[in-house]
């Protein structure tokens, strides 16, 4: 699904050259539910743009779903990032004036899909993550963890290769976090490929698999061995029906 | 994303801001408002000037006696009389030409009863009345068994009955009125034009050419002919036939110069015109300059506004926006402003430039071309000045689109 060889990420900043990746390789196989962690400075926020090809590699291939994307370049990225990859922020980054079911929508826009069946799809994908009675609330109107579900509803509903969530429980209380978690654990469950960025050792306990950063390599990659199961109410109510 | 769908962004986007949309139109409204009105307003003044040249006389051609020579001295056209009566019966009415009236005119001291005025008499032939498009109000104007008679009759202008009697009412035709002595019966009035100042229509006694020659100036002068041609287009055709006539007439070698002139009332309408295209153009240009202010009023609002969305535009880019499709958003973004506000300028320059028309008494025209021209040049107005700002969102780099605060 995800092989990464040698990746290099050098940043020139007139004579100086920083290193924010030295030599990375990672396979993540489909199906799996990993998480990246480190601490600030180790590079992992770097890894996480090139791993959603909003950012290319100065070195190194990248191969996503048998493809070589490390050499793609604008528009080119745009079309990769729009079929192969869901985006969940550590801030939301929902369009602030726009409805929940639009800001769902919005990549099936980009990605040519007809009104109905954009509709039609964005209500199924807000219903899997218990949102399906706030479809037409702003994100004013949600509280964080409601907005943080919308992202991830948005980020499913192209039924992406791979979802990448950056810091995806940084801004939210204990319990919307873990009902956040709960819908990740969810959506693995049902198939999907997941990498989460965080530096909260018990967010990370939620995956199967941990890969460890530090000065832009790789310091550790270890198996969960007791994988916290996240429990939520609101997956009970909507998804389970 | 379909062209459709970005319409439907964009217009989202400016929604969402109606009063910054509409200020930012404002200036695009006054622009093409200004335009629109200013050059109705000279179309209008055009036509004005216009009709008031060919209310002297429709096709009017003007014969003038030629300059005096005295011992290499010339004086002005007109200054020797060369000119006779039996030139006026040369010029024949024909395809090219409608009428031939030669025409004498005198200064002279008229007094009927108690009232007396300065005036100046015309005398001239039955034609006159075609040339120059006299109205009659009540009796009759002057005939050919009149001329050929030197029947001592007048026909008035209503300034003239004014003068003399008090009252533009008065009843005059059948009195008798001393013009430098000479008794003449008023046999007609004519209608006011409402022409003023010098040679006004209104203030002036038409006579018979033959009575006016022998009775008022006492030579058998004439100090011009004018000739009305059948039609805009026969009007070189009909000066060219009074040249050829006049030349053999007067016996003129060719080659030499003529000893008459011909003026044509089509070149005064023309550099008349000229003169208040001229103007239309200045006014159209002036308020030109207020529709480009209008543009880099959106071009402003536009670079504000891609700043102000950078991380909305972030994350487009991230979830599969390309470039153009948000290049297209900002682009119909402007042109959506810049088209809305010329729609809407149409509207209020085509009410501002009537009700100026009203408020001066003059007609307006608002031509299709001006309207057209305003909207097009509005649209292009929105594509110029929104190219930048858009091409600037567009070439935003996601991550850093993302990041910004």
């Amino acid at each position: 699904m995800i092989k990464l060889k040698g990746i290099k990420k050098i940043y020139s900043t007139g004579d100086i050259q920083v290193a924010a990746l030295s030599g990375v390789d990672l396979h993540v196989r489909a199906s799996e539910f990993v998480s990246i962690m480190g601490p600030s400075g180790s590079g992992k926020s770097t890894m996480m743009n090139i791993l959603g090809c909003l950012d290319t590699p100065t070195e190194g291939e990248y191969f996503l779903d048998g493809t070589d994307v490390a050499k793609a370049t604008g528009d080119d990225l745009a079309v990769i990032r729009n079929r192969k990859i869901g985006f969940v922020f550590q801030g939301f980054n929902l369009l602030a004036r726009t409805t929940a079911i639009e800001n769902v929508e919005l990549p099936m826009l980009y990605a040519g899909v007809g009104s109905k069946e954009r509709r039609a799809r964005a209500i199924v994908a807000l219903q899997s993550v218990g949102l399906g009675n706030r479809i037409n609330h702003r994100p004013k109107e949600l509280s964080g963890g409601q907005q943080q579900r919308v992202a991830i509803a948005r980020a499913l509903v192209t039924n992406p290769s791979i979802i990448l969530a950056d810091e995806p429980t940084g801004n939210l209380d204990t319990r919307s976090s873990e009902e956040v978690m709960a819908i990740f654990q969810h959506l693995h469950a049902s198939g999907n490929t997941i990498i989460i960025v965080t530096h909260e050792p018990d967010i990370a306990e939620f995956t199967q698999r941990i890969v460890h950063f530090r000065d832009g390599h790789i310091e550790g990659d270890e198996i969960v061995e007791h994988q916290r199961t996240a429990k939520a109410q609101i997956l009970e109510e909507g998804v389970a029906k | 994303m379909n062209f459709f769908e970005s319409i439907r962004v964009s217009l989202r986007a400016l929604r969402a801001n109606k009063l910054r949309s509409a200020l930012t139109m404002l200036g695009m409204i006054i622009g093409v408002a200004a335009v629109i009105a200013m050059v109705g307003i000279g179309n209008g003044a055009t036509a004005s000037i216009t009709s008031q040249i060919q209310g002297l006389g429709s096709n009017l051609l003007t014969i003038s006696s030629g300059q005096s020579n005295a011992g290499g001295v010339k004086g002005g056209a007109g200054s020797s009389n060369t000119l006779t009566m039996a030139d006026a019966d040369k010029i024949e009415v024909g395809t090219a030409i409608k009428a031939v009236a030669p025409v004498s005119s005198a200064s002279a001291q008229v007094v009927a009863g108690s009232g007396n005025t300065s005036t100046t008499i015309t005398g001239t032939t039955q034609d006159y009345q075609i040339i120059k498009n006299v109205s009659i109000a009540s009796g009759r104007f002057i005939t050919t068994a009149d001329v050929d008679s030197d029947a001592r009759v007048a026909v008035v202008g209503p300034t003239v009955v004014t003068n003399l009697l008090g009252d533009a009412n008065a009843t005059i035709i059948g009195k008798t009125i001393k013009i430098n002595n000479v008794p003449f019966q008023v046999i007609g009035v004519t209608t006011a034009t409402g022409s003023t100042g010098f040679q006004s229509s209104d203030d002036m006694i038409t006579a018979p050419i033959s009575t006016v020659q022998e009775r008022l100036i006492g030579k058998k002068t004439v100090r011009s002919i004018l000739v009305s041609a059948t039609s805009a287009d026969f009007m070189q055709q009909a000066q060219d036939q009074i040249t050829v006539t006049l030349e053999e007439t007067h016996k003129i070698p060719t080659g030499k110069p003529d000893d008459f002139t011909v003026q044509n009332q089509a070149d005064i309408l023309a550099s008349m015109q000229g003169v208040t295209q001229t103007l239309t153009m200045l006014l159209g240009g002036i308020a030109g300059i207020s529709l480009l202010v209008g543009g880099i009023g959106i071009m402003n609002i536009m670079l504000v506004s891609v700043t102000e969305r950078t991380r909305e535009i972030g994350i487009r880019k991230a979830i599969g926006a390309k470039s153009m499709d948000i290049l297209l958003q900002f682009l119909i973004e402007a042109v959506v402003l810049s088209v809305l506000g010329g729609g809407i300028g149409i509207a209020l320059g085509y009410g501002g430039s009537s009700l100026a028309g009203a408020a001066l008494k003059m007609s307006t025209s608002i031509s299709m071309t001006s309207v057209l021209v305003a909207f097009g040049f509005s649209a292009a107005i929105g594509i110029v000045f929104g190219v930048f700002p858009a091409k600037k969102a567009a070439s935003m780099d996601p991550i850093d689109a993302l990041r910004f605060e």
